[in-house]
């Protein structure tokens, strides 16, 4: 028994040593196998057509807003340029992509000043009115127009940040209210891998 | 003519003096806006020391088309903002705090950009007390 009991601790540990300890987990929800996104091109606000697939090499994040969002969305653009900076050397290797749910109203120059007025290397994308409902859709997210006082609205959406990994790889959901820090650290984790 | 109104004056102030107002404004503030962004958040807290409740009816500014009272929340992820409905409640005693992330003032349709260091006048209507003017100041959006 005392020989049985010796063999499997070695077993196991020579398991360990060819395995190495579990990569920590990131803290962000990890998530594999989602093609949330995949294949959809979303003009820019200068009409280019953008892909997740453009940004090969890069760790893309995607979040939803639009410029008549008063609270949380200038929130999440000022904490992404913070955790961006935050990433240090490779910051450049991390592109952040808005996407208007509100194309009607923010035209592709508001939307443009805006998103660079709080990192010129941040990207809005404007989907056409018509195609808003696909891409919403594409990453199983939620817009919905709420009507306000008048013929004003406002609109209810997932302001849930998309991380996609160099390989353009849908890897992390992220909720706003991460801690700058831990987010940082998820990004230069992404960052450093091939 | 000018006598008469700076009388005039001294005696409003000191009926306000007399008649404290039962509600007064902590921190009215807003954050500078972005280029691009037509509308703007107001925050501040209500402090009532009345001793019956009173709502924060509608409010009014000159640097905007209109002012809305907003409630948001984040809901599984889903941010929802909704115009809060006959008014925000400020109860007997109470304070109320609008602040980021939650209860706002939102200012639709700046007329022109907020520039942090800028204030501007902000007319709040209450059931009760009436109609208190504050003045907000534009903060600058914290950057790194």
């Amino acid at each position: 028994m005392k020989s049985i009991g010796l063999a499997l601790a070695l077993l196991a540990s020579a398991i360990l040593i060819a395995c190495g300890p579990p990569p920590p987990p990131f803290n962000a929800t990890e998530v594999s196998n989602l093609a949330y996104g995949k294949g959809l091109g979303i003009p820019d606000t200068d009409g280019k057509i953008r892909r997740i697939d453009d940004f090969k090499g890069k760790v893309t994040l995607v979040f939803f807003g639009f410029t008549r969002c008063p609270d949380i969305c200038p929130t999440t653009l000022m904490r992404l340029r913070q955790v961006r900076n935050a990433v240090g050397e490779d910051a450049d290797k991390v592109q952040v992509l808005l996407v208007s749910v509100d194309p009607e109203r923010d035209t592709a120059d508001r939307l443009g000043a805006y998103v660079k007025s709080f990192d010129d290397s941040f990207i809005g994308l404007r989907p056409e009115p018509a195609q808003l409902e696909k891409v919403v859709k594409a990453f199983h997210a939620i817009a919905v127009k709420v009507p306000t006082s008048g013929d004003d609205y406002t609109i209810d959406h997932s302001a849930t940040i998309y991380v996609y990994d160099r390989k353009n790889q849908l890897r992390l959901i992220a909720q706003p209210t991460l801690e700058l820090n831990l987010f940082a650290a998820d990004l230069k984790r992404l960052t450093q891998e091939g | 003519m000018k006598t008469p109104l700076a009388l005039l004056l001294l005696l409003a102030s000191i009926s306000q003096v007399i008649a404290a107002d039962p509600i007064t404004i902590e921190r009215p503030f807003a954050r500078a806006s972005a280029p691009g962004q037509m509308v703007g958040g107001g925050f501040m807290t209500i402090v009532h020391q009345g001793g019956a409740e009173d709502r924060l009816v509608s409010a009014t500014t000159p640097i905007a088309r209109e002012v809305q009272i907003h409630s948001m929340n984040m809901d599984g992820g889903v941010m929802r903002m909704r115009q809060v409905e006959g008014g925000l409640a400020i109860p007997a005693g109470g304070r109320v705090a609008l602040q980021p992330g939650g209860l706002h003032l939102m200012f639709v349709d700046l007329n022109a950009p907020l520039v942090a260091g800028a204030s501007f006048p902000v007319t709040l209507r209450f059931a009760k007390a009436g109609e208190i003017k504050v003045e907000f100041s534009v903060e600058a959006r914290p950057t790194k």
